[in-house]
């Protein structure tokens, strides 16, 4: 059977991530996030902005950036931090406890060095970490 | 080529049996079965749980927690790298991969450092450890940095037989890792299965 537009799209998107996956292990960053820029706007045309699929994209874009380790990079981490947990509050919604993770890693990336880029944020995403761990731990203790 | 190098024992038959798992783990998506099946042993293993990799049981955890879940959705890439470099280094490799900088020769390890400069200067060494093909003998996983390289039988024996020059050196150094070195060559020779692999210590 032949492959539609959408297979072939997501299976270069795959190799590109798999591309930029190798690049960050390799140290090869700014290769990584040329490749993760073109995969991501293949994924956003071929399966839409709000498909799973887009988080691991964005995770590895965030990885680069994280090792990159200067100001600017953390905070454009941050920004493509909040679009991976809008995306993930869909994926998790019935995994409280891996979107509290999920919470707690957006706060690591709010923080560079020992300054937190954004206080209020980070104050918000504890207290909603916090709560997801009491909903996590009743829903095991039931 | 800087640095140390470590050399270990590692069961190559024990990598070609869980590799679909690996290729499985690198995809990122939802796990089969049998690769569930290796992630649980990893985790039972007793080297799961050690300083080198703290996170490594954690995250066993949470993905033997959410079978439904693909990987790429609620783990970093870092944290699969960390899945894939554990569950090798405790199913894999002898003594979970342990070794010490601070005691270079160990039961289940050789770290060259002080003695490495002598080794370079033999031929044989040169051949098998260091001016070997990049891509041959690679291992595939883990992927990320230090990458691991393994020796074949031949190789192996051909190390056994040049490192007896070297037990009567008189650098103390020198010999001791020679003899452990030929430790470890005796070890991965007495069974089919195993061989040794080796990696810089940058």
């Amino acid at each position: 059977m032949p492959q539609s537009a959408e297979d072939e799209a997501a299976q270069r998107a795959e190799q590109l991530e798999r591309e930029a996956h190798d690049a960050i292990r390799e140290w090869r960053l700014e290769d990584a996030v040329g490749v993760l820029r073109e995969a991501r706007a293949i994924r956003e045309a071929s399966q839409g902005e709000g498909h799973p699929d887009l988080i691991w994209t964005l995770s590895l874009w965030i990885e680069a950036l994280r090792w990159k380790h200067q100001p600017e990079s953390a905070r454009e981490a941050a920004h493509l931090g909040e679009r991976r947990l809008a995306l993930r509050r869909a994926a998790l919604a019935g995994t409280p406890d891996e979107l509290a993770c999920s919470l707690a890693e957006l706060m690591d990336l709010y923080t560079f060095e020992y300054d937190v880029l954004d206080p209020r944020r980070v104050d918000e995403l504890r207290r909603e970490a916090a709560t997801l761990r009491q909903a996590g731990g009743a829903e095991r203790e039931a | 080529m800087a640095g140390e190098l470590l050399i270990q024992v590692i069961d190559i038959a024990r990598f070609r049996a869980i590799r679909p798992a690996l290729d499985e783990l690198e995809a990122a998506r939802a796990l089969g079965l049998v690769s569930r099946a290796v992630l649980h042993e990893a985790a039972v293993s007793p080297f799961a749980r050690s300083d080198r990799r703290p996170h490594f049981a954690g995250l066993l955890g949470r993905i033997l927690r959410h079978p439904e879940l693909e990987l790429r959705v609620f783990l970093a890439p870092r944290e699969l790298d960390e899945v894939i470099e554990g569950v090798v280094h405790v199913l894999c490799f002898e003594n979970g991969a342990g070794y010490s900088l601070t005691t270079p020769v160990g039961p289940s390890w050789v770290v060259l450092d002080g003695a490495f400069a002598a080794f370079m200067d033999l031929d044989w060494f040169r051949a098998i450890f260091l001016d070997a093909d990049p891509e041959a003998g690679r291992l595939a996983y883990p992927r990320r940095s230090p990458r691991y390289w393994v020796l074949s039988r031949e190789e192996v024996a051909r190390a056994a037989t040049g490192l007896r020059a070297l037990f009567d050196d008189p650098a103390a150094a020198v010999q001791e890792a020679a003899e452990g070195i030929a430790r470890l060559a005796a070890v991965a020779l007495s069974r089919e299965e195993l061989t040794l692999a080796h990696t810089s210590l940058l």
